[in-house]
This record gives C-alpha cells, sequence and structure tokens, in this order.
C-alpha cells in the first residue's frame, strides 16, 4: 500500500506490539519527571516534600560519587589536569544527547583508561553516542566495543553490520575503524535527538539534572543544619523547614486561588507573578553571586592576574601537552605492536597451513610406493625406460620429504602415465585398423610417433609395428602384413638403448661373419641376407650337433660305476660285508667326489 | 484452559479457527456493507473530465513531465478510477500511533486522488502555484466541485474530507460502521457458542 493512498480505515485495533520503545521512554520520564512534578505541582504535603526530598538527596550523592571516580580514573591516567574541563564535557553532552551523565562519566572513563588521551576519549565518546544511536546498542555496549577495537579486537565490530568481513576488519588499524564507524553512523547521534524517544530522554535528562540539583541543595542545607554536629538537632530542623516549605507552598496556592475569585484581582495576578520571579531568582547560584557583589572584587574569573596563577595555569598546558604526547606515543606503540603481533601470527599460520598440506600431500604420495631408498637407487642404476625413471624419482622425492620436486614428478609421472596408457590402446588397436579400409594411418601414426617422443622412447616405429606382425612404410605411409622379418641390426634394441655401430660390428663378430657382409648385411643387400641366414642355419646345425654329443657325453657320465672292494681278510657275514663298504664309501666321499647310491647296487 | 478472544484479529482468528463459513458468512456481512459506500463513489465519476477540462482526458499517449517530478500529471481515466475506488477486509499495517485497520476503503488511483483532494488545502489554489495562469488552481478546483463539493466524515479536517469516498462514506452516515459493529457482535456471540461446544465435548 502506498502510503499516498486515499484511504478510509473503518474499524482499527490497537496492537502493542512495536511500541515497546515508547512505553521505554514514557517510563523512563516517568521515573524522575513523575516524582519531580509531584514535588512542585501536584501533592505538596509535607510527607510528600520529605520524600522526594530523600530521593534528591540519594541522586544527588550517586552524582557526586560517580563525578568522585570520574576524577579518580583521570587521576590513575595522569590526566587529572582536565578534570574540570571533562566533567562540562559531559554535561554539554548529556544536554545534547539526551543520555544521563551517570552512563557517559564510566564510560568516559573507560575510554580515557584506554587511550590516555582526553581529545581522543571526547572524540570516541561522541562517536559512539552515533553508533549506539544507529546500531540501537546501549552507549556503554559501544564504548566497550571501541576499547576492544582499540587494542585490535575487532570482535565486536562484527555485530554493528559494517558489511566487512572478519578478515577485512582484523587488517583495519583502529583510525580505519574510526573512519568507517564515523561515515557509517554519521548525523545518527543527531536523528535520533530529534525522534520522539530523542525528546523523552532529553526530558528524562533534564528532570534528573533538576533532582539532583535540588538534591545538592538539600544536602548544603543539611549540612549547614548540622553544623554543631547533632544529627538530631538536624532532623527536627530539617523536618520544621520540610513543614514550614509545604505550609508556604499550599498556603500560598490556596491564596492565589481565593484572590483569584474576587472579582477586579487580576492586578494581584500580576503580582504574585512578580512574587514568582522572585522566588526563582533566588537560587543556591544567584545568591552566591549576590554574596560575591556584597562581599566586593574577588577576582577574574579564568584569566590569572597573579604571577602564582599564571605559572599554575602554564602548568597545566604543559601538563595537557605532556599528556596527549604520551597518548600518541602510546597508540603508536600499540599499533606497532599489534601490526607485529598480526605479522607473526600471519607466518605462523602461513606456516602450519604448509606444513599441513605438505603433509597430507607426501602422506597421498607415499600411499602410491612402498620400496625403500636402496632399492630405488639400484634401481635408478640400472636400464629403465622414462615412465619407470619418473616413478623412481618420484619415491626418492617422497623419501627425501622435497615436497616441490615430487609435486613436479607427480605430474610429469601422470602425463607419461597417460601417454604411456595412450600408446599401449593405439598399438593394440593396429590389428583391427589393418582390415579397416577407413582407418585414419597418418593420424595413427603421427600421435604414436609424438607418444615416443613424449615418453622418450627410442624403439623405431617400426619395430613397434612389425611386433604386430605389422610392416610401416613412413614414405607411402601405408602398413601391409608383414610376410618375412627383415633384422635391421640399426635398430637393434639393447637394454633400452640403440646399439651403437660398435656393437653392431661387436653383434656381427659375435655370429662370426666378415665386416664386409656385415655392411652389406646392413645395406640389406638380398645376398648377404641370405648368406647370413645360411651362416645362421649352418651356425643352427652345429649348434644341434654340439648339444648332441654334449648330451651323449652327459649320458656317459651319468652311468652305473663299479666298485671294485677288496676285502682284506675273511668276510664272514654280510654284515661284516657291509661294514666294509660303507667305510670304502665314506672314504671316496672325504675326497669331495659326488656318490651316487642305488639301491639295487647293494 | 479459558479460551480468550481479543480484539477484531482474534474474533477473525478464532471464526476461522472454529468454522471457515462462520468467518465467510461475517465478511460477507462487511462486505455488503462496504461495497454500497464503493459503488455510490464510482457513480460519481464523471464519464469526461470534470469541467470539461482540456487536454486532462486520457488519449492513450503517454505523458511527460513538465515540472522537476519524475511522475507525470496523470491523465483522466473514468475506468482506472472507478476501478481504484475499492474496499479490502485484510488487516493493515500498524500505523504510528500503534492500531491496525480492520476493514478499509481505497481510492487508489493518482487521478481519482486529485479529484477527492483538490483544494481541500488551498480552496482556492495554492500560493505556491508555478502555472503562468494565476487563476488556474481556483480554475481547476472549481472544475472538481462538479462532481460535488468536500465533504468530512470525521468532522478531522482536511485529513478526512474529499469529493469522491470520502464523500460518498459521509452520505452513508455510519450505517456501514453500525452493521459492520453489528456483525462483529454477532461474530462474537457465535464465537461464543462455538467455544462453548467445544467445552463441552472436552468435558
Amino acid at each position: 500500500m502506498a502510503s499516498s493512498d486515499i484511504l478510509i480505515n473503518i474499524i482499527g485495533q490497537f496492537q502493542k506490539k512495536g511500541f515497546t520503545e515508547a512505553d521505554k521512554a514514557f517510563g523512563k520520564l516517568e521515573k524522575s519527571a513523575k516524582s519531580l512534578g509531584r514535588v512542585i505541582g501536584v501533592s505538596l504535603s509535607a510527607a510528600a516534600i520529605t520524600a522526594y526530598s530523600k530521593k534528591a538527596i540519594s541522586a544527588a550523592n550517586a552524582d557526586i560519587k560517580s563525578q568522585r571516580l570520574l576524577a579518580v580514573s583521570l587521576n590513575n591516567v595522569g590526566l587529572a589536569y582536565a578534570k574540570v574541563d571533562v566533567e562540562q564535557f559531559i554535561q554539554r553532552l548529556q544536554e545534547q544527547t539526551g543520555i544521563l551523565d551517570d552512563e557517559l562519566r564510566p564510560a568516559f572513563a573507560q575510554l580515557a583508561q584506554i587511550t590516555g588521551s582526553v581529545r581522543r576519549s571526547q572524540e570516541l565518546l561522541g562517536l559512539a553516542f552515533d553508533v549506539s544511536a544507529g546500531s540501537g546498542k546501549d552507549i556503554n555496549s559501544v564504548v566497550d566495543i571501541l576499547t576492544k577495537a582499540f587494542l585490535g579486537n575487532t570482535k565486536g565490530l562484527k555485530t554493528l553490520n559494517l558489511a566487512y568481513t572478519d578478515a577485512e576488519l582484523k587488517a583495519m588499524d583502529f583510525n580505519q575503524v574510526v573512519t568507517i564507524l564515523s561515515q557509517q553512523f554519521a548525523g545518527q547521534g543527531a536523528a535520533s535527538v530529534e525522534g520522539f524517544e530523542g525528546k523523552m530522554n532529553l526530558l528524562n535528562v533534564a528532570a534528573s539534572n533538576a533532582t539532583e540539583t535540588i538534591g545538592v541543595s538539600l544536602i548544603t542545607a543539611l549540612e549547614m543544619l548540622s553544623a554543631d554536629n547533632s544529627i538530631e538537632s538536624a532532623t527536627k530542623k530539617m523536618k520544621g523547614f520540610g513543614d514550614a516549605i509545604a505550609n508556604n507552598i499550599t498556603a500560598t496556592a490556596y491564596l492565589i486561588r481565593e484572590l483569584g475569585k474576587i472579582p477586579g484581582a487580576g492586578v494581584l495576578g500580576n503580582i504574585f507573578g512578580f512574587i514568582e520571579d522572585r522566588i526563582s531568582f533566588f537560587s543556591p547560584s544567584n545568591a552566591a553571586n549576590l554574596l560575591k557583589q556584597i562581599k566586593g572584587f574577588q577576582g577574574m574569573g579564568n584569566i590569572s592576574v597573579t604571577k602564582s596563577s599564571q605559572d599554575t595555569q602554564k602548568a597545566q598546558i604543559d601538563e595537557a601537552r605532556r599528556a596527549e604526547e604520551a597518548a600518541l606515543k602510546r597508540q603508536k606503540e600499540i599499533l606497532a605492536l599489534l601490526k607485529q603481533q598480526t605479522k607473526q601470527q600471519k607466518a605462523m599460520a602461513a606456516a602450519a597451513k604448509k606444513q599441513k598440506q605438505e603433509e597430507g600431500i607426501l602422506a597421498e604420495l607415499n600411499k602410491r610406493f612402498e620400496m625403500d631408498r636402496i632399492q630405488i637407487a639400484a634401481a635408478l642404476g640400472g636400464q629403465i625406460n622414462d615412465v619407470e625413471r619418473l616413478r623412481l624419482e618420484l619415491m626418492q622425492a617422497i623419501l627425501d620429504e622435497d615436497v616441490k620436486r615430487a609435486i613436479i614428478l607427480e605430474g610429469q609421472l601422470i602425463k607419461a602415465e597417460a601417454a604411456a596408457a595412450e600408446l599401449a590402446t593405439l598399438l593394440d588397436s593396429l590389428d583391427e585398423m589393418v582390415g579397416d579400409p577407413f582407418a585414419d594411418w597418418p593420424g595413427t601414426i603421427t600421435r604414436i610417433k609424438e607418444l615416443l617422443k613424449t615418453l622418450n622412447i627410442k624403439i623405431p616405429i617400426e619395430t613397434l609395428f612389425a611386433e604386430k606382425g605389422l610392416k610401416l612404410d613412413q614414405e607411402k605411409m601405408t602398413v601391409t602384413k608383414l610376410e618375412r622379418m627383415d633384422v635391421n641390426a640399426n635398430n637393434v634394441y639393447i637394454n633400452g638403448q640403440v646399439a651403437s655401430q660398435a656393437a653392431t660390428a661387436t653383434a656381427a663378430s659375435s655370429l662370426g661373419l666378415p665386416a664386409d657382409i656385415v655392411d652389406l648385411f646392413l645395406a640389406g643387400d638380398p645376398t648377404a641376407i641370405h648368406a647370413v641366414e645360411q651362416n645362421a642355419l649352418a651356425n643352427a646345425a652345429l649348434a644341434d650337433a654340439e648339444l648332441l654329443l654334449a648330451d651323449s657325453m652327459l649320458l656317459e657320465s651319468s652311468g652305473d660305476t663299479n666298485i671294485t672292494v677288496i676285502v682284506e681278510g675273511n668276510v664272514t657275514t654280510a654284515e661284516d660285508l657291509a661294514e666294509v663298504i660303507t667305510d670304502i664309501q665314506y672314504t671316496y666321499q672325504k675326497t669331495g667326489k659326488g656318490l651316487l647310491l642305488q639301491s639295487r647296487a647293494i | 484452559m479459558p479460551v480468550v478472544v481479543e480484539g477484531i484479529v482474534g474474533l477473525r482468528k478464532a471464526l476461522r479457527n472454529y468454522d471457515t463459513n462462520l468467518l465467510k458468512e461475517f465478511d460477507t456481512k462487511v462486505r455488503a456493507e462496504l461495497k454500497p459506500i464503493v459503488n455510490d463513489a464510482k457513480s460519481k465519476v464523471p464519464n469526461s473530465p470534470p469541467g470539461n477540462l482540456y487536454n486532462w482526458k486520457d488519449t492513450g499517449r503517454e505523458r511527460k513531465s513538465r515540472t522537476g517530478r519524475a511522475r507525470a500529471f496523470p491523465s483522466y481515466n473514468p475506468s482506472l478510477i472507478k476501478k481504484g475506488l475499492t474496499y479490502s477486509l485484510a488487516k493493515n499495517r500498524q500505523d504510528k500511533t500503534g492500531f491496525v485497520s480492520m476493514f478499509t476503503l481505497f481510492n487508489r488511483s493518482a487521478a481519482g486522488a486529485i479529484i477527492e483532494t483538490a483544494g481541500r488545502a488551498n480552496p482556492s489554489g495554492s500560493s505556491r502555484s508555478e502555472s503562468n495562469n494565476p487563476n488556474a488552481g481556483r480554475i481547476f478546483i472549481g472544475a472538481m466541485n462538479d462532481i460535488g463539493g468536500l465533504k468530512d466524515y470525521k468532522g478531522q479536517g482536511q485529513k478526512t474530507t474529499g469529493r469522491l469516498l470520502f464523500a460518498a462514506y459521509w452520505r452513508n452516515r455510519g450505517k456501514a460502521l453500525d452493521a459492520i459493529m453489528k456483525a462483529i457482535d454477532v461474530a462474537n456471540v457465535q464465537v461464543g457458542r462455538e467455544i462453548d461446544k467445544s467445552k463441552k465435548l472436552v468435558a
């Protein structure tokens, strides 16, 4: 519903919800103003005056107490020189904000203790009022938040809904916090005073102040009355005073009312107005001024005319300057400490994070392997392919706890394993591709070459195709079934390395061939190839013959051995014979020769 | 435990809880009282701009603001004005004095609001008028008075004074309010009966 709608509300109902603030404001005002009103114009009995007097004295006492506490606090932080100024500031702020001085004094003392500066405390208290009005928190809570923020604890700032993250708030220094708060809550305090509740608060302050002022006067009066140190006397006099005042006020009111009934008595009303003015003029402060006038010239207010007074003022100014400087220095120290602390915390957090991350990575990588360092070193010393080398190096890095290297190697290994898997898949698919007229041989061959290069595998691609029973012609980019395998010594792969020319020669010489035949063979001469094949067949036949010979010799060597037993003396029983034979066997075995025993031989 | 029905908000809740038909019946009675007022107001809306004011009639062309305001002066469209004259049985938002309205009559359209209120603050036109014609305000208000004079339905001055809806409510002379109050009493009794029935059932 737009607010500009023209409408008629037929039946309405009051709902209490949402009116608690107004109730509070009324309640506060009622507390102080009602009792004040009772004595001023509503009920003017002596009992009422006595009851109100008690309350006023109590309020005045509380006020004096809070003033003293603030003064002590200022003394303790070396700001004693500013007691009067601070009190005036609090009174002014109270009148402007509608917050009672009883609340403002502890708040100021708290700020002064932390900042050590009157000026800074005044600024922060003003800011606290704005923030309090804008956030709905009471001023003491806001001062708590500010003092904590001054010491680097920004936790409370979150509750003010500043639209900054925790990390951002932590990173800010106090001056930045103050700037943000000043911007966000600018004018909130003034606006709150303009509202209904604000006006109520101002009234409340005025009423409380009036009560306190009356209370102070009553205390002074009591002191004057009990000058003879007799409480009984003071009580009687005070009661008499109260009765007298009540009677006088009642009588005055009666007189005004009765006179008002007399026709043409308006002039008398003016006379009582004049009397009222005179009575109100007779306040303690005016009385003091009157006394001053009677006593004569007593001084020039705040202007020092004597030398000693000038010295005192100068000393106070110096003290204020020193206190401000000390506060500034302290704040700088706190800021520096906070920065250092934050830096250390960040460094520690980063180190802990890094350590945790590294531990995690190492733990994860450790799961992949269970070999120890020696095995890795031995394996690295041997002939290995690229993937295996990466694995071993990775394991070594894990054992060395070299996280950086381990991560790099892990990445390389993953890539290499993927490439190896792809190569294996491609090679497996070659058989199927042969029968496929649409097979993409150029693409497949190029990819295999790339993978071989990536994996640093030095096996020629033709060899890989040959292993699959295929012949690759790279010039024509064709693949056919391999009917005959020609061995090209240039592409002999020995232990992961291409054999060198010397190695080729060695290989050739091991076949018992002359060097020129080997050259022709390497050039692919069919005659030389045929000769090598024949030679190989001859060698094979020779080897077979040698094998047969070796077998026959083995059979011969493993035939039955006849042992001639010469028995010295007589053999009377079979047991005697067995004993002799056993002794001979032992003697034979002692020579280190083996002995095959067959039961049938015995 | 005693059942407490507090106010009309509570009464409506109770009606809904005990028997929705009771609530429907209650609403029908209230509607029957509000509708004639709205219809009366609608009947006062002329088909052409009051006083035959030149160039106020809605031609379908979008008007542009000739002042600093973003919104242009609204065109006179009788159907829109009639559409804006309506009522509601819904509880509205709490006002600053803490009250919620239970039944409301509305004059929602901008042109309707102008007809309703023109001249109630300055019967001869505003002294702050920036028009080239010094009599523009007086002429416009005079044209509006062709519909009927300003009527104060509540006797509270400017804010309760108008020509369309307010005047219709004024003409109603409180009949609607009486009827609604009666309907509330009846509903209250009905709820009481329902509560008694429930108590007996529980017992």
